[in-house]
């Protein structure tokens, strides 16, 4: 599978050499086309003086994104503090029907180049939930690199390669313009499954099914590696799969499977559009209990007592979730989604129990601004009750004051402004209570991490 | 500038963001609960005089008749001891009844900076326990012993509740900002309170007369204090401390002390330091001096001698104190863990988990004086005191294992937990009997350990 990585990221640098070529041959063209004002284009470098349109209708696209934030966390957290992080995404996509005829065949990869000052968001909260979205270690890393063939009319397709559950698992439209990486790969998937689970900026190998029988219905399962992280990893997982191609199979298989049935979708459809998604996942590996482990005996002791010497290990672990996205209202450029997530996992095995969040999202929420969009979510995640209980435990042992952990809830405001179809400034406000889930500040033992409140502006552009 | 007709979306929009913002906001402020440890909610000085080798005695009534404890007598003695039944800062400082009443007596060392004018002082209307029962008023009173309380009615030192359950209730909720307390945890105190005995006296004999065990200075001093006052015949010493009534006449004067004040007690009260309602005076001394010259008695220096070696007397308790030991411990949380026999039986899951609470933090205060192998003011027993150290730390994980099995409503299996646990408790007696040459409960060990502990917080300063 390495060599598959190494050849798929060969085939994505060769790409990018075809793609100077014939941009620097196009240029050499006569400049028919007329470009449009640089505030009305859809990306910042345009179509490149008709080489970018060349391209798609030749089967390739490039997408180039830069992403620039600055995160201050205005009271509360671990530190008061302000934070830069940066992500510039490079993927290209293929369309070798186009390209080769090969009908129904794509491909796509992704390289990330994440940056950031030092201290990012999420260190200066210490929360659960990510401040950001884009927060990840200081790296260039490969993201998803796949091959996708449809079927039968495109009523099926099959994703293969390295991929990610988050593109296409869990999601709700509307909390995905939120930063908190809680609304989009939801906590109780990421603080639960191995490493964070094969999600922003972790892609594993996997296979990806999805059928379609209907306009309504999509029935799709997938299949990835359990670990992102790799075999053997005792560090933090994105240090471990640093550049994203350590292509892992430890930590067994994890499945998902989501049904989604979407509503007046047809741009001519009367009614308001809407998704409604069903889904859970299984990994087949062990999972640590939250509350107990094991003595040098092998008997089944807490955690919080030294005595413990080793985990007690389950085989297995799951989550169900559902998400309902509405359109609820609609004007004449103005309209208005709601959106509700939630979902259970087993509380001895998982840190997060129980968690839901929901929101609003309005675009065209000012006159003049139509492809603006604001945007409202509180989530609240739930420790598990076995992890509550080992902070019992621990409080028994070592006596007071120590916290026990209940939940950590998040409100975010937060408002996409397009300057041009090319960049948009997101002014935005987050509000994050028990960060962490209500646990010991360790700058000041003496004090819960205290409910803090971020302030940040991102910057997204298209190239 | 053409007016826009205000959309349907926009005349909401702003309500409805009103009303989250209200949410979070309300959310924010109801969870912001910082921990703090003691030494962060109590102010610098604070002296609560818990480590301490020799224990005041507790007798219980029951007992001194041959009998046994009761479950409430256990239950009562327990909550005494839990922070958990008040609120506030004393629930998370760990302030528990049994903080100022020591096994039921009084603290004569006691001081918290603002809240005691002296040591063993303590004003029950101050800011830091429970602002709402702020009045403003520096008014500290003595923190009086309980023994005896049954004889002892009204309560408070004005004699505000006429029954020690308004009292007890009182002092929870308004002096301690704790919770309605449950009839339940209301009967059990009561009944712990009234249980706790006056220590017995050779020194007196019936109807509060002295026996001859008394010396002759303090038979003179009897006649004195019984004796009528020359500017008011009417009244003596005893018209108020009536001796065949536990020195008491249940009654508030004004003795220009600052208002009607309740008479105290003086059995046992060589023990009950200070004196007066507000603590004022150290010793009997001046407690004579003051009333000779308050009604003029007009005692000679000698006169004065023997009614201070009457008070002596009378005052008077045979072994006030008792020598704390890993057994004594063993056998009061033998007691105490037995109340869980009961509950359990009784699917009464708040006594279950008060008694899990004071039981696990006893055997963790416990497990504290066997010190750990990093003091190094201790030497030797390094095995032994890991082994009792960890029995311990198995015996509040068991008793967790009792809450949790009652908090899923699984009472058969609490109950095997809890026969498990005094399994445990059979072997832990063993461990800890074996670490106790090395344990804070051998005096050179904690005089040791005190010292280093001293320069250790000398060098901090």
């Amino acid at each position: 599978m390495r060599g598959n990585g190494t050849t798929m990221l060969r085939a994505g640098l060769a790409a990018i050499a075809a793609t100077g070529l014939l941009a620097s041959s196009a240029h050499a063209d006569d400049k028919a086309k007329q470009p449009a004002s640089i505030w009305e284009q859809e990306t910042l470098t345009g179509d490149w003086g008709g080489a970018r349109t060349a391209l798609k209708d030749k089967g390739i696209d490039i997408t180039l994104i830069s992403i620039n934030e600055i995160m201050s966390v205005l009271s509360g957290g671990l530190h008061r503090a302000a934070s830069y992080e940066g992500r510039i995404e490079f993927s290209v996509d293929t369309d070798l029907d186009k390209l080769v005829g090969w009908k129904g065949a794509t491909t796509h990869f992704t390289i990330y180049q994440l940056h950031n000052a030092g201290h990012v968001a999420a260190d200066n909260v210490g929360s659960i939930g990510d401040v950001s979205n884009i927060d990840a270690l200081g790296t260039t890393r490969l993201f998803t690199a796949y091959f996708q063939q449809t079927l039968f009319d495109d009523k099926v397709s099959v994703r293969v390669g390295q991929i990610a559950a988050d593109d296409e698992f869990l999601n709700s439209p509307t909390s995905a313009n939120l930063i908190n990486g809680t609304f989009g790969w939801a906590s109780l998937a990421a603080a639960n499954m191995l490493s964070g689970g094969p999600a922003f900026p972790l892609a594993t190998p996997g296979v990806r099914v999805a059928v379609k029988p209907t306009e309504q219905i999509t029935w799709q399962t997938a299949v990835f590696s359990g670990n992102p992280a790799g075999a053997n990893c005792n560090d933090l997982p994105q240090a471990c799969n640093r550049y994203g191609t350590t292509f892992s199979f430890a930590g067994g298989a994890l499945w998902m499977s989501e049904v989604q049935y979407a509503v007046n979708q047809d741009k001519n459809a009367k009614g308001l559009p809407g998704v409604y998604k069903l889904g859970g996942w299984y990994a087949t590996t062990d999972f640590a209990d939250q509350h107990y482990g094991l003595d040098a005996a092998g008997v089944v002791v807490s955690l919080a007592n030294p005595a413990a010497v080793a985990p007690l290990l389950h085989r297995g672990d799951w989550g169900v979730y559902g998400v309902a996205d509405q359109m609820v209202w609609r004007a004449d450029k103005t309209s208005l989604n709601v959106f509700l997530r939630g979902g259970v996992a087993p509380s001895d095995r998982n840190l997060i129990s129980f968690y839901a969040d929901g929101g609003f999202g309005i675009k065209g929420p000012l006159a003049g601004r139509a492809d603006d969009v604001l945007t409202f979510g509180v989530s609240y995640a739930k420790i598990s009750k076995d992890a509550s209980a080992l902070d019992q435990d621990t409080l028994a042992l070592n006596g007071p004051p120590y916290p026990i952990r209940d939940e950590e809830v998040i409100f975010e405001l937060t408002y996409q402004a397009q300057i041009a179809p090319w960049w948009t400034v997101q002014p935005d406000l987050q509000y994050i209570i028990h960060p962490g889930g209500n646990v010991p500040d360790p700058n000041n033992p003496n004090m819960t991490v205290s409910n803090a409140l971020v302030a940040g502006v991102r910057s997204t552009i298209k190239f | 500038m053409i007016r826009r007709p205000q959309s349907p979306l926009s005349r909401y929009l702003a309500p409805t963001m009103g009303v989250v913002a209200a949410i979070a906001l309300g959310l924010a402020l109801a969870r912001a609960e910082p921990i703090a440890t003691r030494e962060g909610l109590l102010p610098p000085g604070t002296e609560l005089n818990e480590d301490v080798l020799d224990q005041p005695t507790e007798l219980f009534a029951s007992e001194l008749a041959g009998g046994k404890r009761s479950y409430l007598l256990n239950l009562g003695d327990l909550l005494f001891s839990s922070p958990a039944i008040l609120g506030g800062v004393a629930r998370q400082a760990g302030i528990s009844c049994a903080t100022c009443h020591q096994q039921g007596s009084n603290n004569a060392k006691l001081f918290i900076p603002g809240l005691s004018r002296r040591p063993g002082t303590f004003d029950t209307t101050g800011a830091l326990f429970n602002p709402k029962a702020d009045n403003g008023v520096f008014d500290a009173v003595r923190v009086p012993s309980l023994r005896g309380a049954k004889y002892l009615a009204p309560y408070t030192h004005d004699g505000r509740f006429a029954t020690l359950r308004e009292f007890t209730r009182h002092a929870i909720v308004n002096e301690f900002a704790g919770p309605e307390p449950s009839p339940q945890v209301l009967d059990a105190l009561v009944n712990y309170i009234q249980e706790i005995s006056f220590l017995p006296n050779p020194k007196l004999a019936a109807g509060g007369r002295l026996s001859p065990e008394a010396s002759e200075a303090a038979h003179r001093g009897e006649a004195l204090f019984n004796k009528p006052f020359r500017r008011d015949a009417a009244m003596s010493c005893a018209s108020c401390h009536k001796p065949d009534s536990a020195f008491v006449d249940h009654q508030v004067h004004d003795v220009g002390t600052g208002g009607w004040i309740k008479t105290p007690t003086l059995l046992n009260a060589n023990f009950n330091t200070p004196y007066f309602h507000d603590g004022r005076y150290d010793g009997y001394d001046q407690v004579v001096d003051y009333f000779d010259r308050r009604f003029d008695i007009g005692l000679s220096e000698s006169e004065r001698r023997d009614l201070v070696a009457y008070l002596n007397a009378v005052g008077d308790a045979k072994e006030p104190v008792t020598r704390n030991s890993v057994q004594a411990e063993f056998d009061e949380l033998a007691q105490f863990a037995s109340v869980l026999e009961t509950a359990i039986r009784e699917h009464n899951r708040e006594s279950v988990a008060l008694t899990v609470d004071v039981v696990g933090s006893e055997w963790r205060e416990l497990g504290e004086k066997i010190p750990p192998q990093s003091d190094t003011s201790v030497r030797g027993g390094i095995a032994e005191r890991r082994q009792a150290r960890a029995a311990v730390r198995g015996l509040v994980l068991t008793l967790r294992q009792v809450e949790m099995a009652v908090a899923t409503n699984d009472f058969d299996q609490a109950a095997q937990v809890y026969a498990d646990y005094r399994q445990q408790v059979v072997a832990a007696a063993t461990d800890l009997k074996r670490a106790e040459p090395w344990s804070l409960f051998n005096p050179p060990v904690y005089e040791a350990h005190v010292t280093a502990m001293r320069r250790l917080a000398g060098l901090a300063q």
